[in-house]
């Protein structure tokens, strides 16, 4: 550098950002708008198409079994078996159940048993809810087996999950 | 004349930063918990037993039942499920507002009762269950509710159809 010549003062780069502000504010919009406040989260497995329902009733966290069009069963997302034809309670399913039930003793579990001993829940009206995820080409007989193993391993509430057609 | 120079005024910028942050923050929360499938769900008991006392009853419960098949919907009531109704099918559709006003017409009479027992048989399909869970459940949005009087002989005014869905023979 010469001596005595002074670098001339750079200006700050003025950056519109006018357009980036407009995209943000579109998003925002959109997801606003796709919003989920329900407790569920659900990944639908590979082949199983949902079913159409008017119902506005959002789904809760809970055991989910999926059962796709292949007839493939499914326990919180992890394989279990291929349903075969027949009649009765599913032996596999049931094992995984109670096996899930056993060991169903979280934080949540805990409180609330601690509130059946001070007399604040009432056992009886403890439920246990499954969520029933059903591709929607099902027949009846299939459901009927699935719903007859959960009760036995002491689901007394079933949520048949559906895609919501809106209002 | 007055000629003296007029002093351009320099517009006063915004300081965006804080907001950009913000708004960034709320998209990477939204993106999230963005769902963009529909997710809802239909709730159903599995069947209980209770005793009930017949003789102290002032009218009889409707006990309402539908026994569904491919081809027929069997309308049912009473204790002992007497039938009322069949609606059968069209190319395999059931005409879904025949049923509904079928069934509102049940409500009017047992505007207290909130239970259905479906009996499906073993091959119908769970997408035509489910039409027939919405069918019963409630009215049709933007439909005239139903209105029926009360045990206590009050007027009642309501959407809701026959919400408790119960199916058969599950246990």
């Amino acid at each position: 550098m010469k001596p005595g010549k002074r670098r001339p003062k750079k200006e700050p780069i003025d950056v519109d950002i006018t357009s980036l502000l407009d995209i943000l504010v579109i998003m925002l919009v959109f997801l606003l708008k796709s919003y989920n406040a329900s407790s569920l989260n659900l990944d639908v497995v590979r082949e199983l198409e949902l079913s159409g329902s008017k119902s506005d009733i959002l789904g809760e966290e809970a055991v989910i079994v999926q059962l796709n069009k292949e007839q493939k069963l499914f326990i919180n997302n992890t394989f279990l078996t291929d349903l075969s034809p027949g009649k009765g309670e599913i032996p596999e399913l049931l094992t995984k159940l109670k096996e899930i039930k056993d060991n169903d003793l979280n934080k949540k579990e805990a409180q609330e048993a601690v509130a059946i001993q001070d007399n604040t829940v009432d056992p009886k009206k403890k439920r246990r809810p499954i969520n029933l995820v059903f591709d929607k080409k099902t027949p009846y007989i299939n459901i009927q087996r699935i719903m007859h193993t959960a009760s036995v391993a002491g689901h007394d509430q079933y949520k048949f999950i559906v895609q919501g057609e809106g209002q | 004349m007055n000629l003296t120079k007029r002093k351009i005024k320099k517009l006063a910028k915004l300081n965006l930063i804080p907001i950009m942050d913000a708004v960034f923050i709320f998209i990477f929360f939204l993106l999230m918990s963005a769902q963009f499938l529909e997710i809802r769900e239909i709730s159903s008991d599995a069947p209980s037993v209770a005793e009930v006392e017949v003789e102290k009853m002032k009218k009889e419960p409707l006990n309402l039942m539908l026994e569904i098949s491919d081809k027929t919907i069997k309308v049912k009531t009473g204790f002992d499920a007497n039938l009322k109704k069949t609606f059968t099918s069209l190319e395999g559709e059931f005409n879904l507002d025949a049923i509904q006003a079928y069934i509102v017409s049940l409500k009017s009479q047992y505007i207290e009762e909130e239970t259905v027992v479906l009996k499906p048989d073993t091959t119908v399909a769970y997408e035509k269950i489910v039409q027939i869970m919405d069918t019963v459940r409630s009215i049709k949005y933007g439909k005239t509710p139903v209105v029926g009087k009360n045990t206590k002989g009050e007027t009642i005014q309501t959407n809701v159809l026959f919400d408790k869905i119960v199916f058969d023979a599950v246990i």
